[in-house]
Formats: structure tokens, C-alpha cells, sequence
């Protein structure tokens, strides 16, 4: 019997793979009751890591009454203090990527992951991505514009600090983007 | 009595997988994490256990080893506590396994990609020898300030002549943070730089887990006039496989008295005298 112990565990081997391998994309399959306007894929990773010791902020009502039943996690309505940011690409704002929490210099860990539900990964804007986790480089399409790479550049750009995506879309594709990665434009 | 799948309970799993994927984000550097009790001690590789324990699913292949050997005590009630709370299958074969935990070594079939290979850490901070205070060992790493490190090294070179850091020797990882690689020989080290697995360590006494992502640069510290250098086995050889350039261990014949070389990853060994048994049959 598959229950919801082997669902969450299978999906966070997929992110072990895909935040380890930035650009592989990893296609989450599992099946999950779904009430939200997110696809399978967002709502299953917020499942595997979220619990009551993270706060997390969503600006999608429906998508933050679900978590919150369904994991535990603590609604936060302060972007800048929260441990995760859900949220659809029409609804992300700048200030999601100016104003999170990109941790300090002795404890960089305490950082925001942005779990991202996008239009499509293998399809829009070709970026190419290098660093650790990637064999020279790999190159990757999504519907993501740049303009929105250029913040997470910017976040990014002293190293340790910084913040990590997780990507999905509505095929249920999921990719990670970690901090170290290097995003350049083709 | 039941127990739940991979012997931790949920929350317990996500503060781990959490902790584990800021690792990988983060190479190098040491992610506190709660560790749990477990039905072993502390300092025992409960560390490497809680990361296993944490990402083991049904249909892994398990493979544990402690110093090389498959079959030593240690390894066998790790895999035995793995085992029969999720009922995953068990292999010697490094090639064959999807998950790795290993204590001191680094197996000499090399990684493959999307493989997993857990290392036990007994201290996880490098700079705990020159400086014992943690929050002045963070704040360090947070400066990138590691000429203490070099100093241990430079001291040894002063004293004996030669780095005598032969386990555990320091590395630096994608350039940024100084990494105890756990007790593994010299001889290892080499094998994290540009490996095609992930490796993850796991220290469960000090409450803390680091990574290694694949394809990540790992460097051994070293001095420009003191390069650094791994232990040497091209002129022994191992008297039961006739092996050479692996590691071995040194042992001395207790009936003559003569020193003699065993290979020490003890399924890579078996897995050679079977590959020469099947063709010798074969002429």
C-alpha cells in the first residue's frame, strides 16, 4: 500500500535529484486530492517539507488554508520573515525577490526557498545553467522571463547568501534552482 | 509491534530533508539539524543513519559499509536497523546500490550519477582543533577567514616534516567553504572532486549535515612547496587478490612475523578474485 510516508519520501528523492542536478527536470507522478488552482507538483513538494516549524506565505487564499490543513506549517503574512514563499508566476512581485530572507554570513541557511508554480519548464525563454551539480552546463526552457532572473541574480550574487527555487508546472514538471547555480540568458 | 517505515517519524524526516537540501545549496557548509534519538548512541554514525533513514524508499538498494568491510559489526546492525523497518533489498556491489552509507571510506568503484553516498562524520568542523568556540568557528567560515587551517598544516610540516593529517584531511569545496571530509584516507580524497554521485555527511553527535553536490570542485589544502600528496600503494600488493594501487591495510602475519597488505573495500576485492575465478574457468 502506498501510503502518504512513501508518497512525500519518493518526492523529496526527486528534489534530492533535481536540487542536486540544477536543470534536471524531475516529473513528480504521485496523485494528491487537490483543491487548489496550483498544480499536483507544487502542493505534493509543499507536502514533503512543510510541517508546524516553518512558516510559509502564500498570497492565494485556497492555496494557504490547504497547507496549513494539510501539513501544519504557520501561514506567515510577512513575506520577509518566511521560511517558504508559494506562489504562482502571474502573482510573484519583485519585492518577493528584494525582500525575502536571504540569510547571514554565519548562518546562511536561514534562507527563503520560493516554490514557484510556472506556466512551462521546456518551453518560453532558453537559459543556460552552470555550476556545482551540472557537468559543464546544461541548458533549460521556461516560460519564466529573464527580468525575473535578473532579481534572483541579484540575491544571489554574494554567495553563501542567497535564496533557492524550486520550480514546477502545470505537466507536473519540477526542477531546483540553488543558489550557486549560474543563470545566463541565451 | 509496528514501526513506522525508515524507524523515524514524519516530522522528524522533514526537518532532515529540509536541512539536506540546504546542504546541497549550500556546498560545504555545516546545516545544524536536531538529531534525533536513536536506538544507537551518539558518535556511533547516527548522523549518517538519520540522512539514510531519511531518504531510503522501498525500492532502494542498500549498501553499508564501516572501514571498507561489509561485514563488520557496525555496518551489519546499521543495514539490520534499515533493513527491518523498511525491508529494502541489501547489496555488496557498489555498482548495484542506489544509497551508500559508509564509514571512513570512500568505495574504489567510483559514484555513479543520481547514486547516493552518506559518510558517518565524527567532528564536522575543521577548525575545531585551533578554535573551540562555535559561534567564533561559524562566524570564520562566514568571513572565509581559514588561515587557522593552514596553520595545523603548517605546524605539522614545522614539527615533522611532512602534513601528517592522514584521515580527515581538510578540503576546500567550489571554493568557498573549508570541510572536514569526515575520517576517510587521504587516499579518498581525491575521488569527491568532479564525482558523478552525491555525496551528503552526516554528523549526528555534533548536530550537523554538509554535502557534496556531483560535479563540485573539492580541493585538499595544501602549500605551494608542500603539495598535497595520498598515501601510496603502487609497490605493495595485496597477498590475497594480488590487487595493487588501492588502498590496503597493513597487517603483520602472526605466525612469521612479516608484514603483509590486504586490500581493505573488501567487495571490490571479492569482486575482482570472482571476476578472475570466472575467467580462468573459462580458458
Amino acid at each position: 500500500m502506498n501510503t502518504i510516508v512513501h508518497t512525500t519520501q519518493q518526492i523529496y528523492r526527486q528534489l534530492i535529484n533535481a536540487a542536486s542536478r540544477p536543470g534536471h527536470v524531475e516529473i513528480i507522478t504521485e496523485d494528491v486530492k487537490n483543491y487548489t488552482g496550483f498544480s499536483n507538483a507544487a502542493l505534493l513538494t509543499a507536502m514533503t517539507l512543510f510541517d508546524n516549524e516553518i512558516s510559509f506565505y502564500s498570497a492565494d487564499k485556497t492555496m494557504r488554508q490547504e497547507l496549513k490543513v494539510l501539513t501544519g506549517g504557520l501561514p506567515n503574512k510577512d513575506y520577509s520573515s518566511a521560511d517558504f514563499l508559494v506562489t504562482k508566476e502571474a502573482d510573484l512581485k519583485a519585492e518577493y525577490f528584494k525582500e525575502v530572507m536571504k540569510g547571514v554570513l554565519i548562518s546562511p541557511e536561514k534562507s527563503a526557498t520560493l516554490l514557484i508554480d510556472i506556466e512551462s519548464i521546456g518551453k518560453g525563454q532558453a537559459y543556460r545553467l552552470s555550476g556545482p551539480g551540472i557537468k559543464e552546463s546544461t541548458d533549460i526552457q521556461l516560460s519564466f522571463p529573464s527580468s525575473w532572473f535578473a532579481l534572483r541574480n541579484e540575491v544571489c550574487k554574494e554567495f553563501p547568501l542567497g535564496i533557492d527555487l524550486i520550480l514546477t508546472d502545470k505537466e507536473n514538471n519540477t526542477v531546483v534552482i540553488p543558489r550557486t547555480t549560474k543563470v545566463e540568458v541565451l | 509491534m509496528s514501526q513506522n517505515f525508515a524507524f523515524l517519524d514524519e516530522h522528524s524526516k522533514k526537518e532532515i530533508r529540509r536541512k539536506t537540501l540546504k546542504a546541497i545549496a549550500i556546498p560545504g557548509y555545516q546545516v545544524p539539524f536536531a538529531s534525533r534519538e536513536l536506538p544507537i548512541a551518539r558518535g556511533w554514525g547516527t548522523g549518517g543513519l538519520q540522512l539514510t533513514l531519511s531518504l531510503v524508499g522501498r525500492e532502494d538498494i542498500l549498501k553499508v559499509i564501516d572501514q571498507g568491510s561489509d561485514e563488520s559489526v557496525n555496518a551489519v546492525n546499521i543495514r539490520n536497523l534499515i533493513q527491518s523497518t523498511t525491508g529494502v533489498k541489501e547489496t555488496i556491489h557498489t555498482s548495484e546500490a542506489s544509497l551508500i552509507q559508509s564509514r571512513h571510506r570512500i568505495p574504489e568503484v567510483p559514484l555513479k550519477p543520481f547514486q547516493i553516498l552518506v559518510l558517518q562524520v565524527p567532528m564536522p568542523e575543521p577548525l575545531r582543533t585551533v578554535e573551540v568556540s562555535e559561534r567564533k568557528t561559524k562566524m570564520l567560515h562566514g568571513d572565509k577567514e581559514y588561515s587557522g587551517a593552514f596553520i595545523k598544516l603548517f605546524e605539522q610540516i614545522m614539527k615533522y616534516g611532512h602534513i601528517t593529517d592522514d584521515a580527515d584531511y581538510p578540503v576546500m569545496v567550489n571554493d568557498r567553504y573549508v570541510m572536514a571530509p569526515s575520517p576517510i584516507p587521504r587516499f579518498d580524497n581525491p575521488k569527491m572532486n568532479y564525482n558523478e554521485g552525491l555525496i551528503l555527511l552526516g554528523a549526528g553527535r555534533e548536530k550537523k549535515i554538509h554535502a557534496v553536490p556531483p560535479y563540485t570542485k573539492v580541493e585538499s589544502l595544501a602549500f605551494e612547496d608542500y603539495p598535497f600528496e595520498v598515501e601510496q600503494f603502487e609497490d605493495k600488493v595485496c597477498r590475497k587478490s594480488g590487487l595493487t594501487g588501492v588502498y590496503m591495510d597493513e597487517l603483520q602475519d602472526e605466525k612469521t612475523g612479516e608484514t603483509y597488505y590486504l586490500t581493505n573495500d573488501t567487495s571490490y576485492m571479492l569482486e575482482k578474485l570472482n571476476e578472475e575465478a570466472v575467467n580462468n574457468a573459462g580458458k
